[in-house]
């Protein structure tokens, strides 16, 4: 204890190194931390722009958007429509015609489905607008990126003319001035950014599934004409 | 006494036609017409996975079990709505047997 710190001596009595640790050789971490390095200076990067980046980057279609929205507008109109004509054929019946509790029976029924095709038809309608924000937004993130794209051909034109040297000097510089540390912080953040943006998705289909359905999903003997109209 | 008397007043040919309007499809008005217009989505109305993107495939699968959902929705209150119709045929079809048992016990005493 008075002697304070002493460098451990492989193969001196007692030897402090058992024998898997390599006898206080660091090389292999050393090898393992260099080679994380390498990685994220040079595989993910590569990996990041070309695989990730771009199959990441594919971007919706917005004509096909469109037409999906289309399809449910329409839907919702048919239902609507069915649903009104249901109950104006069941009003345009005069209650002299067909009087007792079967008159009254149809016509809760016809209230019934005019309710639940009052219902699909909102839920249509919400999902075809929800379909259209998509789309128009997916659009304007096109046009950015064409804009980005003219900046960068903006670059490689000038590139042209004062000489790539420069721009390749200015390139090399930026990839220099970053160290191996942030560049792992930038990666953690990219993966995070995509992890929380596919949560976020999944969070949006679960209540697609649970809130957008009203009246679309079959749920067995609700919402349908009931089966037992009286008979007399 | 007067709820019996009122509860047999039937229009038989209204409630047929009653019944028959929901399925008429010829001028194209009926409820059962609408439905199967709508029904018809137009084509590609299931996007695919990879409609909205790489990372917009959990919308994209929602958004088409949604049409299938809504499809088979439509189709079993076509066929519901067939069926009301039938039931309405056999309502009328009862108050005429009935009225026909009445007349014909009228008849015998």
């Amino acid at each position: 204890m008075s002697g304070g710190f002493k460098i451990p001596i492989p193969g001196g009595t007692p030897d402090p190194f058992q024998p898997g640790d390599e006898g206080g050789n660091l090389r292999l971490m050393q090898y393992a931390t260099l080679a994380t390095y390498a990685l994220a200076t040079v595989v993910f990067p590569v990996y990041e722009r070309v695989l990730v980046g771009y199959g990441l980057s594919v971007p919706a279609d917005p004509p096909v958007v469109h037409r999906a929205a289309d399809g449910w507008s329409a839907f919702g109109n048919g239902v609507y429509a069915a649903g009104r004509t249901t109950q104006e054929q069941h009003g345009s019946v005069s209650s002299a015609n067909w009087q007792g509790p079967e008159r009254q029976l149809y016509g809760q029924n016809v209230a019934d489905y005019a309710l639940a095709s009052d219902t699909a038809s909102d839920s249509a309608h919400s999902l075809s607008s929800i379909l259209r924000w998509l789309a128009n937004l997916w659009t304007a993130y096109i046009y950015l990126h064409a804009g980005l794209a003219t900046l960068a051909m903006t670059t490689m034109l000038k590139a042209l003319f004062v000489g790539p040297g420069r721009v390749y000097a200015t390139l090399e510089a930026h990839s220099q001035a970053i160290t191996a540390e942030a560049r792992v912080i930038q990666l953690r953040n990219f993966v995070l950014q995509h992890v929380l943006e596919l949560a976020l998705k999944y969070g949006a289909a679960w209540m697609a599934e649970h809130s957008l359905t009203d009246g679309l999903k079959p749920q067995y003997a609700a919402g349908r004409p009931k089966a037992d109209t009286a008979e007399v | 006494m007067s709820q019996d008397e009122a509860a047999r007043i039937h229009n038989l040919p209204a409630i047929r036609a009653l019944g028959d309007a929901l399925v008429d499809d010829i001028d194209g008005t009926s409820p059962v017409s609408h439905l199967e217009e709508a029904s018809g989505f137009p084509a590609n109305m299931r996007m695919g996975t990879w409609a909205l993107g790489v990372l917009g495939w959990p919308l994209a699968n929602e958004h088409d079990k949604i049409v299938g959902y809504a499809e088979n929705k439509v189709n079993s209150t076509i066929e519901g709505l067939r069926a009301h119709r039938d039931r309405l045929h056999t309502v009328a079809d009862n108050v005429q047997t009935a009225d026909q048992r009445n007349e014909d016990h009228v008849r015998r005493i």
